[in-house]
Parts: C-alpha cells; structure tokens; sequence
C-alpha cells in the first residue's frame, strides 16, 4: 500500500510508532481521569433540549385532567437533574403556552421520599430523568393520577407509564403505550399514532 | 509571526487561568435559548431527525464549537433563489463565487485559493469529491436537488486532524438526507429571463417497515451568455443528473443505505490562441534588431522577446510610418514561410482583434467539446453500540470521464474508497474519534494535438542551443500536445488514520487535540496536528482559539504534465525556409513537495440576547512551499512561502418575529514571498434580509460587495473591479408545501464580470441582471 519510491518511506514505521503512543497517551489520559464509559455531559445537555422541545409539543396532544383550578399544568419531575432540565422545560413551555399557569416542581433522587408524597397528591405528567432512581414498583398505580413519562424501552416496558422517550440511532422518539391513547383519564390524542418519525405505538399488553 | 504567536500563547494561558475562576451560569444561556427557540420551530416529527450525537464529535453545541463554521439549510438555498448549492455560498463571510460562463460558478475561500476551488475539501454526500488531475472539484456536477440536502457545512480553517490532506482553507460538507425523510414527491423548476433553465424531480417511497428509498432526476440547460466585448460566449450546453439512494434499518442500532448518481455534461470551451503563434524579435539580426528599435523608439538596450506573429504581420502591411515603409518592414521582419505551418486553420479560428500593451494583435481561438461523465456507488453501514461507540464503514467507487477538447487532453480517473469513522464517550469529560481509510486512484490519459498546432517543430527551444540538433529529424516533432501527461503516474494510493480527543475540562471549557496521519502518494507521509479550545465565558459570550498543521498535496496537472501552450518562429537566414519553428514547453515538477501551513486562528461568539448572533474570526496561514505558476523557471510551477491573513465578522439578527438580517464582512490578504497578492478580493461584504409580510408571503432582499481582484494571465491579466450585486425577491406559499418564487439579480447595473480562467486567457463573460421565477414542491 505504501508508495514503493517515496522519499518518506523511511519514515513509516516511526510515524506508526508516534501514532501509537499518541493514541496511548489520549487513552490513557481518559481511563486515568474516568473509569466508566458514560454519555458526556454536552450529549446530556442536547437530549434535554431536545425531550424537553418534545413535552412541550406533547402538551398539546393531552387533553389533561382539570384537577386543579384553570388551566394549569403540575409537573414533577425527579432524578439528579445536572444538565438543567427543569430550567429548559419551563422556558419551551413558557414560549409555547405563555397562556398557562405552570408548576413544575423537581425532586432529586436522596429527596425521593418527598417526591412520592408530592406524587401522591396529584400531577400533570411525572418525568422520570434517566439516572432516575424509581423503579417499576415504585411507579405502580402512578398511570392514575396522571401521564408518567420514563426513559427507555425496558422500565417502559416493565411499568405502567404511557410513554417513554427512546435513544436509537443516534435519534430521540417517543413510544407510547397503545392503551392509553384514547384514555379517559388525561386523554392522549390518537393523532399522536400518525406522527410515524417521531413516535413509535407499542402494545404492552401483549 | 512571532508577535501573533506570543499573542495567541498568552491567549490561551488566560482563558485555561481564568476560567477556573468563572462559574459557569446557572441560567440558562443566550445561545441554550436561541437553540431551543429553534427547536420549537420544529414539528415534533422533525424532532426525531435531530442527532444526538455529532458527526465523529465535530457537532457539538454549535456555539461551543472551537473553529468558523457557517450552516447553510436548504432554505437559505430557495428563498433566496439560488439554482444550486454553489451559489448560495456567496452569503458565507470568508468565501468569494465568481462566475466565468453560463455553467460553472467558482468558490474560493479565504486567500490564497487564487481562483479555482483548489484549497479546500469537498465532501459531498458522504464523498470526498477531487479531481486529482486538476487538484479541484466541480461542484456544479456533484451538487444535489436542493430537497435531499440536509444542510450544507462550512469549516472555515483547516479542521487537518479530522478531515485530512487537502482542506486547507477549510471544508465544505453537503450532507444529504435520509430516504425516510423524503417520501412522496418533490420537484423544483427555475426559468430564466435568458433561457437558462433547471427542472428537478425527487420521488421518495417505503420498500417496507424500515426499508426506504428515492430517485431524482434534473436538467440544467445553460443558455448562451455574452462575453465583455460582447461577443457571444458560446457556453451554452447541458448538464443531466440522474441519483437514488436506499436505506435500511437492519436492527434498531445499525443503519445501512446505498446510493448512486449519473451524470453527464456537454458544453464548449475554448482556448485563447491569440498569444500563441510567436514571432522571436530577439533572433533576429543584430543589426535588424537595432535598427528595429530605433524605429519603435525602444531603448537600444532594451533585450527584445518574442511577440505575437500577428503583430509581425501587421507591421509588415502597415509598415512604420513615417519612419519606415511596408518594403523597409518586410525586409527587417522575414515571414514565415506559409508552407512552414497552417496559416489557413489559423485564419479558420480567427475572430477579431484583442489589446496586447500597445498593440491590437488577431485573435485566435479554439473551441472544442469540454464533457464529462460521473458516477459513482456508495455504501454506508452504521451503528451505536451499547457502550455509545457511534461508527461507520463507508466504501465508494466513483468513475470519471472528462475530456478538455479545447486542448485535446482526457482522461477517466476510477477511485476506490473504503473508510472506519468512530467515536464514543470515554467517561463524562471526554468523547474519543478515531478513523482509518484507504484510497486508490486510477487514471488513463490521452491526448491529441489540436490542429493549429498540428506541423512540424523543434520539439523545445533547449535543442537550439546546438546547431547539429537543427539537422537531426529526431529534434522535431509535429505531434506534440498542449497538455502532455507522465503516463508512469497513473496509479495513486493512500492511508490515512485519525484520533482526536474531545476534552471538556470544565463546564465552560473545552479541548480538542488530535492528529491525522498520513501516507499518501502525492503528499509523502506525515502529521497534521490540530489543537482548538472554547471558553463559555458567560451565558452569552464564547472565545476559541485553534492551531492546525494542514498539508496540501500538489495536483498531478502540476507535478507530472508538461505544457507546450506557444510556438515561436525563430527566424534565421542561415537556415533553408529562413528560420524554424520551435514549441516552448515548461515542464511539470516532479520534485514539488507538499505545501504546509501552520494555521494559527482565533474568535470570539456573543449572543448579547437570544436573537442577536455575532461571530467574529481571525485567522493567520504560514505556508510552506505554496505551490504557484511559474514567472521565472522553465518548470510550470514553483514552490514559494507564502502567508495570508485576515478574519470575518457576521451577524445574525432577528429583529422581529418577521424579519431577520443577517451580515457578513471579510478581509483578507496575501504574500507571497513578502509581495501582496491580489487573485482574491481583499475584502468581501454581504447583508441579506428576510421579511415575512404574512403567514405566506416573504419578501427578501441580498446585497453583495467585492473588492477589486486581479487575474493573472500569460498576456493579459486583467483587472476585475469592485462590484456591489443587489438581488431582491418575493417568496408565496400559495398553500403547504409549494413555493412561488420570482427574483431579480444583479439588479444595480446591467452586467458586470467577475472572473475568467487564468492561464488560458479567456474573455471573461458578462455577469447579467437577470430575472427568475422558480416554482418549488418540496416533500
């Protein structure tokens, strides 16, 4: 592969060699300072601009519950929020409904006692944050009092949240459980199931 | 130099002190909200195509991002009714298109590309498009339907680490959409008031649950312009393009889709002559020659040099009154026998006169078919692991057939490309990309000798210098070609690989240092190292500094082809027919060595609010052997030092709702070996205003200047003036999803020029105000 009659020829083998312990010197310098693979914290930033852009569209295909005065929105969301979500939500929410009166109320995953307290008072909509830390158990009778949104196909799966956002292919969609389109109780508009790019229908009940 | 380089230390020392000490704002940004503004202009379903990730870790938050990028969105291309993805590079601050004839519109950018596209990397879908031959691109052939274009990318500065040999300037990135996102049908038709004329068609469908595909077709008919001396410029002809492109979702991590486009071009083109037939004042007799002078009231020292034949000709009919008569002249200035070459084909191709100094000399010129046939196949597997590695295998093979009739010159080039991209997260600070490719590049050349310069010469003026040459059969030829090719340099390999390390080291700070290595035929082995950094100083204002090694590889025209553009008549009245005829020739340089440049750049990014932009860039190139043409060597091409700076501003402005400005400036500047250079407009400045009356109608508005250039020329350089364009256009939506659209360009005065190919001396053609109605379905 290499040119027969280059003048750098020469040089091959030691430009193998300084490529080598450069990519040495990186890798170490990254296994030194983080033993475990994880999403970087830009990556974690442009997911929550992108979910939160996401809840804001949602918003306009439930014809939420009036369980409390006007129309208001009570949203709760709980994990370890580092990347601003809740910030991010209430500002796409502001620009996209200014006309509604917002609650958004966050609990990190040591405050998850008060989470459930608050949880069991009433809600819009729960957003689980993906390092969140409640399970399926915790989750159980949740779908009740309002729409639980989760993170990824398994806990979706497992729960009984109506809808989940999914990381696939370097893209974000949201599955949605089939049962709870058309959902007396905060009804999920069925126009949802034509948005064929952006959200996926699964059947959990099979 | 030193002083910048002290400049940028110190820099970069400040910002990693200082930036420890500044917390980064618990707000949310300027820029954070600009973006999310954007998003929820999206529909939810446009949501889904938004990447998460970015392309090899080069597509961070934009506003983070450690060098001069510009997007260019496909709407930037219709609502300002550009014809194709080329012209809409005007509005990029930092590049200068020029338009030579009716088909090709030239991009350059920053300085030193001089005139052609040569200096920076063209990827497009997927693709990285060059000619080896001419070291450039043709971006009017490998441009796509402007409803498959995802956005168009545009990296001002070398980005040598990632992208490789060659981008030098920068990089230019067309990215093309996937099948799923055009489903249905698309088509777009532009007229315009002088004939030209551009039809596309996209039809898009679904194979299965997760298979897509599309196919496209377009017709560019180029009407026939007018050259300055209103001449007409015979570049009427026709390019046709025909593309698909499937894709499959083979599992709900791994991607893979094929694609594929046709085309073929068919155009005139024409070589300048005029300045080709020479007559050697400077072999006359000594004796004729002073007294030639003393005619011409030259100094008796002045070294006399060849000139064109013409000029001999008329001298020789006019004589020199009231100094000397016709006779006195056609005994000082024997002719050329007429048996010694083909005065008739040269009077066949004659076509008026043209300025040479201070003469009118004949002008001569030589058209012929200038076509070329492409295509090519790509393939792109792709997947995300579960531990995030995002990767890629991409292979192409691309054939390429172009013949320059004009000169009588051809040839195919097959190139064969298998490339690994990847990158992951390595901890929560750092996302590594790495790469490997190999290319191979075949070529078969031809060429013929056009036939005014089809009789027999001295095969170069060198054999002169011994009389016994004179004598030999072998020291002549009558088939020596204008472009002649080394053909023992017909197959090219190279091996590149890459790693680079995004680093944030703080919240507000982030590092990216890598290289790319390469083995590579044309550009021996090497390092291109690249070290970039951005500060988020506070929620509106980003500082980034880079430094990058980028090599340059010489194109094969000037490493490996020898030119013959001229013949002169060496005349001498010791010789049988009164002289010879001799080609001059200059030799392509085997020995010219890559160009390097050390490119130091510097910018600062402010939001001051979520709807004003300001972006400012500066940039210094130290470059290392730059290869240029020749003045002074036998050889075609030398290698020189060279340096450019210069910087950018631009500013993107939503005003209202409704209207949005948008403002570019650029200054730029050249040496080459301490003397400015003057081939690209010192300054360049655009302002571009997009006003949307109601829901459907949109009235926009581009205004462009360029600073006086200069064309170097054999003969006749010339001077291209300073120019302000003002387009102005009105965009309706009659309904979703059509577009209606009528512009005026070049509305201020009724033509002006603004480039011509240099080296081969053609007429520029006149840049005409022109008027266009382009109606537009997209998807």
């Amino acid at each position: 592969m290499l040119l027969k009659f280059s003048r750098f020829q020469n040089f091959a083998h030691r430009a193998m060699q300084k490529i080598a312990l450069l990519g040495f010197a990186v890798l170490s310098l990254g296994l030194v300072s983080e033993l475990s693979f994880g999403q970087p914290i830009e990556q974690e930033r442009k997911l929550a601009r992108l979910e939160a852009t996401y809840i804001s569209h949602l918003s306009k295909y439930i014809q939420w519950d009036d369980n409390s005065s006007g129309s208001s929105l009570k949203i709760i969301i709980h994990g370890d929020d580092r990347v601003k979500f809740k910030d991010t939500l209430e500002y796409v929410m502001k620009i996209s409904s200014p006309e509604l009166a917002l609650e958004i109320l966050e609990f990190s995953n040591k405050q998850t006692d008060k989470a459930l307290l608050e949880i069991n008072k009433g809600f819009n909509c729960l957003i689980l944050l993906q390092n969140s830390s409640m399970n399926a158990e915790q989750l159980s009778g949740m779908e009740k009092l309002g729409v639980v949104i989760v993170h990824g196909k398994k806990l979706f799966k497992s729960s009984n949240s109506q809808i989940a956002f999914e990381h696939a292919q370097n893209r974000v969609r949201l599955l949605i459980d089939r049962d709870s389109i058309g959902e007396k109780r905060n009804q999920i508009s069925s126009k949802l199931a034509d948005l064929k790019s952006a959200v996926k229908v699964i059947n959990k009940s099979r | 130099m030193t002083f910048l380089r002290k400049i940028l230390s110190i820099t970069v020392l400040f910002v990693l002190f200082f930036a420890n000490f500044l917390s980064y704002a618990d707000e949310l940004s300027n820029f954070e909200k600009a973006e999310l503004k954007r998003l929820l202009e999206l529909d939810i379903d446009d949501l889904a195509e938004q990447p998460v990730q970015g392309v090899l870790g080069y597509d961070q938050e934009y506003w983070r991002n450690p060098a001069s990028v510009h997007v260019i969105q496909p709407n930037d291309i219709t609502d300002f009714g550009f014809a194709n993805s080329v012209e809409a590079l005007r509005a990029v601050p930092g590049m200068h298109v020029s338009r030579g004839l009716a088909y090709d519109n030239f991009a350059a950018m920053r300085n030193f590309s001089g005139f052609s596209p040569q200096k920076f990397l063209g990827k497009i879908g997927g693709r990285e498009v060059s000619q080896l031959m001419l070291g450039s691109a043709n971006y009017s052939v490998d441009d796509y339907p402007v409803s498959v274009i995802d956005r168009i990318e545009i990296v001002r500065g070398p980005g040598a680490s990632i992208w490789g040999t060659n981008a030098v300037n920068g990089v230019i990135n067309l990215v093309t959409k996937h099948s799923s996102d055009t489903q249905g049908d698309s088509f777009r038709f532009l007229v315009q008031d002088n004939g030209t004329f551009m039809g596309d068609y996209v039809h898009g469908g679904q194979v299965s649950d997760n298979s897509y595909y599309r196919l496209w077709v377009r017709d560019q008919e180029y009407a026939e312009g007018t050259l300055d001396s209103g001449l007409p410029a015979r570049d009427n002809g026709y390019l046709r393009k025909a593309g698909f492109r499937f894709d499959k979702e083979l599992n709900s991590d791994l991607n893979f889709y094929i694609a594929g486009v046709l085309a073929t071009r068919r155009l005139e083109h024409t070589l300048d002559l005029s300045n080709r037939l020479l007559y050697d004042l400077g072999s006359l007799p000594a004796a004729s020659q002073l007294q030639l002078k003393t005619l011409l009231g030259f100094d008796p020292q002045t070294n006399l040099s060849p000139v064109p034949l013409s000029i001999v000709q008329g001298l020789r009919v006019a004589g020199i009154p009231p100094f000397a008569t016709q006779a006195q002249v056609q005994a000082l200035l024997p002719e050329p026998s007429l048996l010694t070459y083909n005065p008739l084909t040269w009077a066949n191709i004659g076509t008026g006169t043209v300025p040479f100094q201070n003469f009118s000399i004949s002008r001569f010129e030589q058209y012929g078919d200038l076509t070329n046939d492409s295509g090519h196949v790509i393939a792109k597997l792709d997947g995300i692991t579960e531990s995030d590695l995002e990767w890629s295998l991409t292979g192409a093979v691309e054939h390429t057939e172009i013949s320059l009739g004009h000169i009588g010159f051809d040839w195919d080039q097959t190139q064969y490309d298998l490339g690994f991209d990847a990158n992951r997260p390595l901890g929560d600070f750092h996302r590594l990309s790495f790469g490997l490719a190999v290319r191979r590049t075949e070529l078969d050349v031809t060429t013929e000798v056009i036939e005014p310069f089809a009789y027999s010469s001295l095969k170069n003026l060198s054999l002169l210098s011994n009389p016994t040459n004179l004598a030999l059969p072998s020291s002549y030829s009558d088939s020596t070609p204008i472009l002649s090719y080394d053909d023992e340099f017909t197959n090219f390999d190279r091996l590149s690989a890459y790693l680079q390390d995004s680093i944030s080291l703080t919240d507000s700070i982030e590092v990216s240092i890598g290289t790319k290595f390469e083995e590579n035929d044309l550009a021996g082995t090497g390092f291109q190292p690249g070290v970039r950094a951005s500060w988020l100083a506070n929620d509106s204002n980003v500082f980034w500094a880079g430094y990058s090694k980028a090599h340059r590889q010489p194109s094969l025209r000037e490493r490996y082809t020898t030119l013959t553009p001229a013949k002169v008549w060496i005349p001498n009245p010791l010789l049988p027919g009164g002289g010879v005829w001799s080609n001059i020739q200059f030799e392509g340089d085997e020995s010219l060595d890559r160009e390097e440049i050390d490119a130091y750049e510097i910018g600062w990014r402010s939001r001051p609010d979520e709807n004003l932009l300001i972006e400012l860039s500066s940039y210094y190139y130290d470059t290392k052997n730059a290869v240029l043409a020749s003045q002074t060597s036998v050889n075609a091409y030398e290698a020189k030092d060279a340096k450019s700076y210069g910087g950018e501003l631009s500013i993107d402005w939503d005003i209202s709702s409704v209207w949005n400005l948008r403002g570019g400036y650029s200054l730029a500047r050249g040496e080459i070996e301490g003397e400015r250079n003057y081939d690209f407009p010192e300054q360049t400045a655009s302002l571009t205003s997009r006003f949307a009356y109601s829901d459907n109608l949109t009235l926009v508005q581009s205004l462009y200047y360029s600073d006086e250039t200069q064309i170097p020329s054999d003969y006749n350089p010339i001077t291209i003036p300073s120019h302000l364009r003002l387009d102005l256009g009105i965009v309706w939506e009659p309904r979703d999803g059509w577009e209606i659209g009528l512009f005026g360009r070049d509305l201020l005065e009724p033509y002006h020029v603004e480039t011509m190919f240099p080296g081969i001396d053609v007429e520029p053609a006149r840049v005409e105000r022109t008027f266009l109605l382009s109606i537009y379905k997209k998807f």
